[in-house]
């Protein structure tokens, strides 16, 4: 095999390696975002920054990861008071999911705490989640701007950051306009190839390679809100 | 065997893996065939309150169920049928003029069994 043939396979195989890393990447994501968690109770409270007169919606998930069919019984306590309790059979590897939604009467600052106390075969269990996770009394600039960040943080991991910014429901989608972009650049610099083949045009070719690295640069961004969209779908 | 075609085999074998978990385990996994109450969600608005959730029948068959609700100890059934695959949604708007004590409890049973699917209470203050 001649020196070309070697060094040309080798790129072949260095560029398959670049792509299975990159697939391996993003299944590699997209399983961590979609599994099924084996932890027994979750507490999530949205928003995380909470503010008078804004619903809070407190989700609980009583999991069970093991092969047998689980009695589990439940308390749930908000601002320290019993609101629910029950018990409930979970099937193997199945979860159930409650959620209790309200009007947030407290002003900024004041302290909002959540408490689930499961018992099971498995053992008892309890999450408590306190909203902000701080007393008011510590509350100062800094924490302030931490809030306000991790609420921002909050909002644009949502649904609704996501559809207002990138879904269908704005005049102009993005999405489309990266594919007309990236088509337009791909219709250019396939029909530049053979020009640029016959002919040494030094324009045509630091165009090519400059449009040839945004096409890579917009494709991955055109990619990753592919990505991002299936996940959003498919987590909620 | 060079070595960055090692890596590449190997690369190769951790995708089909990836791929396997991701998509096909999730797939092929045995789904259950028991009915199952799902999304209980109490929500407290201006109005009073409303409860609700899903009863799924996974089952081969149709599926009666009955629904007993115990308001302050007043109690009321609802009997159900749902459709094989099909899913019910129970929703129960809870005056707040309705409440003394304020203790809701409810429990769902396949229909003609003792042992019930789901039991909750809650206290509505």
């Amino acid at each position: 095999m001649s020196t070309a043939s070697v060094q040309q396979n080798k790129r072949s195989l260095l560029y398959r390696v670049t792509i299975l890393s990159l697939t391996m990447l993003l299944l590699g994501t997209f399983w961590l975002s979609v599994r099924e968690t084996s932890n027994p109770l979750s507490v999530v409270v949205k928003p995380s920054v909470t503010r008078e007169g804004e619903p809070v919606i407190v989700t609980f998930k009583l999991n069970n990861a093991s092969p047998q069919a689980l009695i589990t019984s439940y308390e749930f306590y908000a601002s320290g008071e019993l609101l629910a309790e029950g018990d409930t059979a979970l099937l193997p590897s199945s979860s159930e999911t409650h959620q209790y939604a309200y009007e947030n009467p407290l002003p900024l600052g004041e302290q909002l705490n959540f408490m689930v106390r499961t018992q099971s075969q498995l053992g008892n269990y309890e999450k408590v989640v306190s909203l902000p996770s701080y007393p008011p009394q510590i509350w100062s600039s800094f924490v302030s701007f931490a809030s306000f960040s991790t609420s921002l943080m909050g909002f644009m991991s949502t649904m609704t950051y996501y559809q207002s910014t990138f879904g269908s429901e704005v005049g102009f989608n993005l999405g489309l306009l990266f594919s007309i972009v990236l088509i337009a650049l791909l219709i250019f610099l396939e029909l530049t190839h053979p020009a640029i083949k016959e002919k040494n045009i030094l324009i045509l070719g630091r165009m090519r390679f400059r449009f040839g690295t945004l096409t890579w640069i917009l494709l991955t961004i055109f990619l990753a809100i592919v990505y991002t969209k299936i996940v959003m779908i498919i987590s909620g | 065997m060079s070595k960055l075609k090692m890596v590449y085999i190997l690369m190769l074998a951790m995708v089909a893996v990836l791929l396997v978990i991701t998509f096909f385990m999730p797939m092929t996994r045995a789904t259950h065939e028991y009915s199952e109450v799902q999304r209980e969600s109490l929500i407290r608005g201006d109005n009073g309150w409303i409860l609700q959730f899903d009863i799924m029948n996974p089952e081969h068959t149709d599926q009666k169920y009955k629904i007993d609700t115990w308001i302050d100890g007043q109690p009321s059934t609802l009997t159900v049928s749902t459709p094989s695959g099909r899913a019910f949604t129970y929703v129960k708007h809870i005056n707040p003029d309705m409440l003394g004590e304020g203790v809701v409890r409810f429990a769902v049973y396949r229909e003609g069994e003792d042992t019930h699917l789901k039991k909750g209470t809650y206290y509505l203050r």
